[in-house]
């Protein structure tokens, strides 16, 4: 081996043992864990006039359903542009930060939506409990169904347990034109 | 979706295309340098005779992976922003078996193939052309293989998250299997040579 490829070599090893010693870098990826947001609070800010919402999904699924007064993301960067505005943005549809990055960048506090549109479907339009769970998520169900009835859901009381349509299956719906 | 340089480093929309095209530009250079123009070399590589296109590919592996953890340790990069392609394992074994076919039977893959054309060689315009006939098809007869196209989905995962290891050892185990790629080849060169 030449002695240029030689020190290349040494170079190498040396440099990738001294990064085990000096230890991992930091994962910005982390701040999708930290900057959630969960349905409930979303749908409060909403009603309150609190937030800017921005659907990362492809314009084919947002034509079917979106979140109220949801943006594409050019739409909301031209929107927070023109308004001069310093609003909390929430994301949701693509768990991938570095596509709402372009928000980051400009400085806004960008928010991200995990529960996505499935679970707004099922949720706050579609609400449905077993009519004899425990007190407890009782309480918690009809605390939640005014925020509901805002939105136009309908909280429901199933007379057995697994009478509950899934987030992704009340998606279909609306994709085929059923509705609720 | 590829993420915009121009959030990344600040500059402009036009000024990040016009570092693209620089970029670009010594990409080429230093393949044709490389000699990664010459269809012989790099058919050279299947059959064990001429195993530059490894060399040269590993060195760029260990050069990149380095640099990527050096300048994100240094906190001169951000890694999460670097866009890293979803996997989808079941459509890609297959398109990388059709793609070493084509390689092995051009003897150009196709950032190669716009090498050889740059140095006026006919069997890489040959190849361009293949290419462009190739994405026609793929893009007509897509809708009979799009589920096969998305099956497989495993995100877009790293080494490191799929081994659950750290970026630092499984930099270790690259270099190690790197200069042990590098050995063995030197080792074959002298078998042959001999």
């Amino acid at each position: 081996m030449k002695i240029a490829h030689r020190l290349f070599a040494g170079a190498a090893l040396v440099l990738a043992l001294t990064g085990v010693v000096v230890g991992e870098f930091d994962r910005s990826s982390a701040i999708v864990a930290t900057n959630q947001v969960d349905v409930y609070e979303l749908a409060g800010w909403i009603k309150r006039g609190e937030v800017v919402l921005t659907d990362l999904r492809d314009p084919v699924d947002t034509e079917v359903f979106s979140l109220p007064g949801a943006m594409s993301l050019p739409d909301t960067l031209a929107f927070l542009e023109a308004e001069g505005s310093a609003a909390t943005v929430v994301v949701f549809g693509y768990e991938d930060h570095r596509t709402w990055y372009p928000l980051q960048s400009r400085g806004y506090d960008v928010k991200f939506f995990a529960d996505g549109v499935e679970q707004w479907l099922s949720k706050i339009l579609n609400p449905v409990i077993y009519r004899f769970a425990p007190e407890e998520e009782l309480a918690e169900f009809e605390r939640h169904a005014e925020i509901s009835q805002y939105f136009g859901g309908i909280p429901r009381y199933s007379i057995s347990p697994v009478q509950t349509m899934s987030g992704s299956d009340q998606l279909a719906r609306v994709r085929r034109g059923c509705g609720f | 979706m590829n993420f915009p340089v121009v959030d990344i480093s600040g500059l402009s929309l036009d000024t990040g295309l016009w570092v693209a095209f620089a970029l670009g530009i010594a990409f080429g250079f230093f393949l044709e340098q490389g000699g990664m123009g010459n269809a012989r070399k790099i058919a050279g590589q299947f059959y064990l005779r001429d195993l530059a296109v490894m060399k040269i590919m590993f060195s760029a592996v260990v050069t990149t992976a380095l640099g990527l953890f050096w300048f994100a340790r240094l906190g001169w990069l951000d890694y999460d922003l670097i866009f890293l392609p979803p996997t989808y394992i079941w459509p890609q074994i297959v398109g990388g078996i059709i793609f070493g076919a084509g390689f092995v039977t051009g003897g150009l893959c196709p950032g190669t193939s716009c090498v050889a054309v740059s140095s006026g060689r006919l069997d890489g315009l040959a190849l361009l052309g293949g290419l462009f006939i190739g994405i026609l098809l793929f893009n007509e007869l897509f809708e009979y293989f799009e589920d096969f196209y998305r099956s497989g989905s495993l995100g877009s995962i790293s080494l490191p998250d799929y081994l659950d290891v750290s970026y630092a050892w499984a930099l270790v185990g690259l270099v190690i299997l790197a200069l042990t790629a590098f050995l063995g080849a030197e080792a074959l060169a002298r078998r042959k040579g001999a």
